[in-house]
């Protein structure tokens, strides 16, 4: 059974989570329309969002890591 | 620190393989590095086959620096993938001239590590020297709730299913490390895309771990 599309579903969630109180209720009324699957969809995301805290927020290898490309190999590196 | 075949054999589990001590999983536990080099491409064949390669090296690594450091010492391997990876590309003489080319796949890479080291552990709680080494910084801070990569991982397939720039995004941002401008730059969209794949990618996934998807 098909869900909501996610790309339609996250635009969404996208502009949905800049509003607040009443004016996201209206916005998500005038998007979703009679889609209940597609809200329920979308209020999902924000709450997950909302409740989110800073999950993934430090990459896995910690803050100190950053990759750095190694330059060109020439033979008389080290 | 090296598992006795006996150990990984009696460890069991569905990746256990016969002989010989822990051999990294040849077959990629994840998608391989992604489509910014043409699939079957010499190139692309031979970074696949650096991913045991990639293991294998950050084990000897580890195993001098456990040799020299006071036991019980844990191990941040931040530094370690990198001198890895130095040393692979330096033996190999891969020529990553194409800097995303090697964001990606190098991010692609951390995460094959993080996701073989997490079944590894599973697999044998008591783990010698080897569980010793933190291949996390949330897995090494008493009282916070680590990441459970695995999960993670499954998710993150899950994700790259239903939109594989947002799944992309996430790679480069939490495995790579990379900002939201250097991940703009590698996938070649505006640093605003790849704030709004970070957030929706947040979302998804944190959802997903948490039991609550569809």
């Amino acid at each position: 059974m098909p869900g909501p599309s996610f790309h339609r579903a996250t635009e969404i969630f996208l502009a949905a989570r800049r509003y607040r109180g009443h004016q996201r209720v209206i916005y998500l009324a005038e998007t979703c329309g009679s889609d209940a699957a597609l809200r329920a969809e979308v209020e999902s995301l924000l709450a997950s969002d909302a409740d989110s805290g800073e999950f993934l927020d430090e990459p896995a290898l910690g803050e100190d890591f950053r990759l750095s490309p190694p330059p060109p190999t020439d033979g008389n590196r080290r | 620190m090296a598992m006795t075949a006996v150990a990984a054999a009696r460890a069991g589990g569905k990746d256990s393989r016969p002989g010989g001590p822990i051999m990294p999983d040849p077959t990629p536990s994840v998608t391989p590095p992604t489509p910014s080099m043409p699939p079957g491409s010499d190139k692309a064949r031979e970074l696949n086959e650096m991913m045991p390669l990639v293991i294998n090296e950050l084990k000897e690594v580890a195993a001098r620096y456990l040799r020299r450091e006071r036991p019980g010492h844990t191990l941040q391997a931040t530094a370690l993938v990198d001198m890895a990876w130095e040393r692979l590309v330096q033996q190999r003489n891969v020529d990553f001239s194409d800097r995303n080319q090697f964001f990606a796949v190098a991010s692609n890479i951390i995460r094959r590590i993080l996701v073989d080291h997490a079944k590894h552990k599973n697999r044998d709680k008591r783990g010698g020297g080897w569980a010793r080494l933190s291949l996390s910084a949330a897995d090494s801070v008493p009282g916070e709730d680590p990441i459970d990569v695995l999960a993670l991982d499954d998710a993150l397939e899950k994700l790259r299913k239903l939109s594989e720039r947002t799944a992309r995004v996430v790679e480069l941002r939490f495995f790579g490390g990379l900002t939201v401008d250097q991940a703009a730059g590698v996938l070649g969209v505006s640093a605003r895309t790849v704030a709004d794949e970070w957030v929706t990618a947040r979302a998804w996934l944190y959802r997903e771990l948490r039991g609550g998807g569809e």
